[in-house]
């Protein structure tokens, strides 16, 4: 016996087979039709399973056995309940056995030998077979692999999967607008943004005249007839506009034309892309250019001059304010160039701040800077604080220089006048204190001593009032000399004796209290023994200015009494005295006479006077 | 008034002491004060200029310089007189601070003035002025 023919292992293992001791009976008594299947299935390339007879006993090809695995060789000639004892292939073999032919899909198996793929696939088909008179002998099932259908379909459902959870997070609206018919399929999110019908197929047409803004709307189809231009590239992104009854949105749309030949010529033929709802991010940038804008119109507007350095004092920024004042550019101002609008003697000085300024977090310094206007220098005040980020590292500094020159002089100005005020009081004090010695010393008793010290001490005070009110720094003689004669209830005019003339003269400062206390003291002598005493008596005062032999002004004042009766000279040289005939040349460097003439006091008093203009400074005027 | 070295301090008695004070009142007080003591008062002047000039011509043992001269500060006296050896004792009316740094820790005699005081460091600062 010689058959099955052929040289396969199943050939061969089928021919050998002790089929005698089996249900199925000694291989020459097989019937024809399983004889054929047989030959069938060993001739076939693809897995092909036979079971037969009662106890449906195992046959099969070389192609199953990778499906087998370590079942064959044993499963040869054994029940197939015992070889497959899983429930769906009992149920299959029962159905198959009640003569119903089955398409069992995608049954997986792990077959050994296939390195890199843990899982194949085979569909199989399972053909009852009848024998001559009807009844169903056994069944025959092929099998195809289907591993790699399987595979690329997972893969594309993943793919598809991954899609559609990466568009729903992104939000994006997608469509695919077919060019020729103009219908547009999409998906939820680009129904919801264009207003469109939830269910079927939308219209372009419709998309664009009624929802793109009209504004936009001209640039939009520009951009997309462009992007159709089969010699481009076909890829497009623009922002535009769109209407909703919410409102106005801004939508960024991406997409990609798809080109075909189509009569031998190629063409735009669909567009797939998306829309992205971006109006939030427009609005944020809006309000950020518009905080941008407010700050650059502070950082300009203000007297500051205004930069941004890197650490170690390199600028990588000036405000125009800089650039105005020191002349120089954004090229000149940046890394160490904005040193050379400094002062030469501050630039070493200026470095050093900066070295300190990291390990300080603050930069607060003074320096000169050239104006490039007048080339004058002025003081300014630096002062830098360092942009920090998230984990706290100066990212950069900003800065602002401030014109403090002014404030400087007037500092300056005020720590002098507070020392002039200073020297003033404890001169004055001193020179009160002198007063009050000589005045003692000539004085009969505390009552005269008090009489003249007060009138001494009242002159005093009126010259400190008048000459802390001057604005101008000069003093008005004629009020002077009206004050003096007032303070003690004399006036002058028509019956009173007494006569004032004189061109208007503006005293400096520095002459008034002493020729104020000499007015003082001339007139208490007067009230006392003299014109200002005696009813018939006149007092004649007049002054004018003269120039003397180099140019100089000169102011000449006259006092003349006339009419009183001789009164001896006092025999010690009195205060009055003293103060005009030494004094007021040792202060003033005035010539002076003082005499007991025939009828009264003569008095000359010649004063230098500053030429026209030069005032000294009012709280810079000496006292006596 | 009191007798020359009532309250302390070398006597200036024969010391020719220079006064530069722009208040006449002030330099006849610090004038009697001298005179008093037995010092030979040389001045006094009031301005920058004619103390110059006699810081130049005169021998002088001490100086009293006012600090403020007519608005005109006397420094440049003072820089005169130090070159020639002459001790000074500063007159002002100003605070320490307000005074340039090199002669903050100079003498000086804050005005108003008590004479007594103002003879007794007259005659310290001509006893140091003179090592004998």
């Amino acid at each position: 016996m010689n058959w099955p023919t052929g040289s396969s292992e199943m050939a061969r293992r089928v021919r050998e087979h002790d089929w005698a001791a089996t249900s199925m009976g000694p291989i020459d008594r097989w019937p024809v039709p399983l004889k054929a299947m047989v030959d069938v299935m060993l001739a076939a390339r693809q897995p092909v399973y036979i079971g037969w007879g009662d106890e449906v006993l195992s046959l099969y090809n070389d192609s199953y056995l990778p499906i087998l695995g370590d079942k064959h060789p044993h499963a040869l000639g054994l029940p197939f309940a015992a070889v497959w004892p899983e429930k769906d292939q009992r149920v299959m073999l029962a159905a198959v056995m009640a003569g119903e032919s089955h398409l069992l899909v995608d049954q997986p198996f792990a077959l050994t030998g296939r390195p890199g793929r843990p899982m194949s696939w085979f569909t199989f088909s399972w053909t009852p077979v009848r024998l001559e008179d009807g009844s169903i002998g056994g069944f025959i099932s092929f099998a195809t692999e289907t591993t790699e259908e399987v595979l690329s379909r997972r893969s594309l459902e993943e793919s598809e999967e991954r899609l559609r959870l990466a568009t729903e997070v992104t939000d994006l609206g997608i469509f695919d607008w077919n060019l020729a018919s103009g219908d547009v399929e999409a998906n939820d999110r680009f129904r919801a943004l264009f207003q469109q019908p939830a269910e079927g197929t939308l219209r372009a047409d419709r998309i664009l005249e009624g929802i793109v803004h009209p504004d936009d709307l001209a640039q939009v189809r520009q951009l997309i007839a462009d992007a159709c231009d089969p010699a481009g590239p076909g890829r497009y992104a623009f922002e535009h506009r769109i209407r909703t009854p919410a409102g106005e949105r801004w939508i960024l749309t991406s997409a990609q034309v798809r080109f075909d030949t189509v009569d031998g010529e190629r063409r735009a033929v669909r567009i797939v892309g998306n829309d992205l709802d971006i109006t939030e991010r427009k609005h944020a940038e809006d309000a950020v250019r518009e905080s941008e804008h407010r700050l650059q119109t502070l950082v300009e507007g203000i007297p500051q001059l205004v930069w941004r350095a890197v650490d170690g004092g390199e600028w990588t920024w000036c405000s125009p304010q800089w650039s105005e004042y020191t002349g120089q550019t954004q090229a000149d101002c940046v890394g160490h160039g904005w040193l050379e609008a400094l002062h030469p003697d501050d630039r070493e000085g200026a470095l050093r701040f900066w070295s300190e300024a990291v390990r300080a977090g603050e930069l607060e310094m003074d320096g000169r800077l050239r104006n490039a206007s007048d080339g004058t220098y002025h003081w300014f005040q630096t002062r830098a604080t360092p942009v920090r980020d998230r984990r706290g590292r100066i990212v950069e500094w900003l800065g602002t220089s401030t014109d403090i020159d002014d404030l400087r002089r007037l500092q300056q100005r005020q720590e002098s006048l507070l020392a002039e005020l200073q020297h003033r009081v404890r001169n004055i004090l001193t020179v009160v204190r002198s007063v009050l010695n000589r005045t003692a010393e000539r004085s009969i008793d505390v009552d005269d001593l008090l009489d003249h010290f007060r009138g001494r001490l009242d002159a005093l005070a009126r010259t400190q009032v008048v000459v802390a009110q001057s604005v101008a720094g000069t003093v008005d003689l004629e009020n002077l000399i009206r004050d003096e004669l007032l303070s003690v209830g004399v006036s002058d005019g028509p019956g009173s004796g007494v006569t004032l003339s004189g061109p208007d003269v503006e005293l400096p400062v520095d002459a008034v209290a002493s020729i104020g206390l000499a007015i003082h003291e001339l007139t208490t002598n007067a009230l006392k023994y003299g014109a200002l005493k005696t009813p018939s008596a006149t007092l004649d005062i007049r002054w004018f200015v003269n120039m003397d032999g180099r140019g100089s002004r000169v102011l000449n004042l006259t006092w003349t009494e006339k009419g009183v009766p001789v009164v001896p000279v006092p025999p010690r040289e009195g205060f009055g005295r003293e103060l005009i005939e030494h004094a007021l040349p040792y202060r003033l460097g005035a010539v002076t006479d003082f005499a007991f003439r025939g009828g009264g006091v003569c008095c000359d008093i010649r004063v230098p006077l500053p030429a026209e203009g030069q005032v000294p400074d009012a709280l810079m005027g000496r006292l006596l | 008034m009191s007798a020359p070295g009532a309250s302390g301090g070398a006597p200036i008695t024969g010391q020719r002491i220079l006064i530069v004070e722009d208040e006449y009142f002030i330099a006849a007080d610090l004038r009697r004060a001298l005179d008093q003591a037995g010092a030979t008062v040389v001045g006094p002047v009031g301005e920058v200029g004619a103390a110059l000039r006699l810081v130049e011509m005169e021998a002088l043992d001490m100086a009293l310089l006012d600090v403020n001269l007519a608005g005109e500060a006397s420094y440049s006296v003072a820089e005169a007189l130090e070159r020639r050896g002459v001790p000074v004792l500063f007159l002002t009316g100003y605070d320490a601070w307000s005074m340039p740094e090199r002669y903050r820790a100079a003498p000086r005699m804050a005005k108003p003035f008590v004479a007594d005081a103002l003879v007794a460091l007259a005659g310290d600062l001509v006893k140091r002025g003179h090592p004998s």
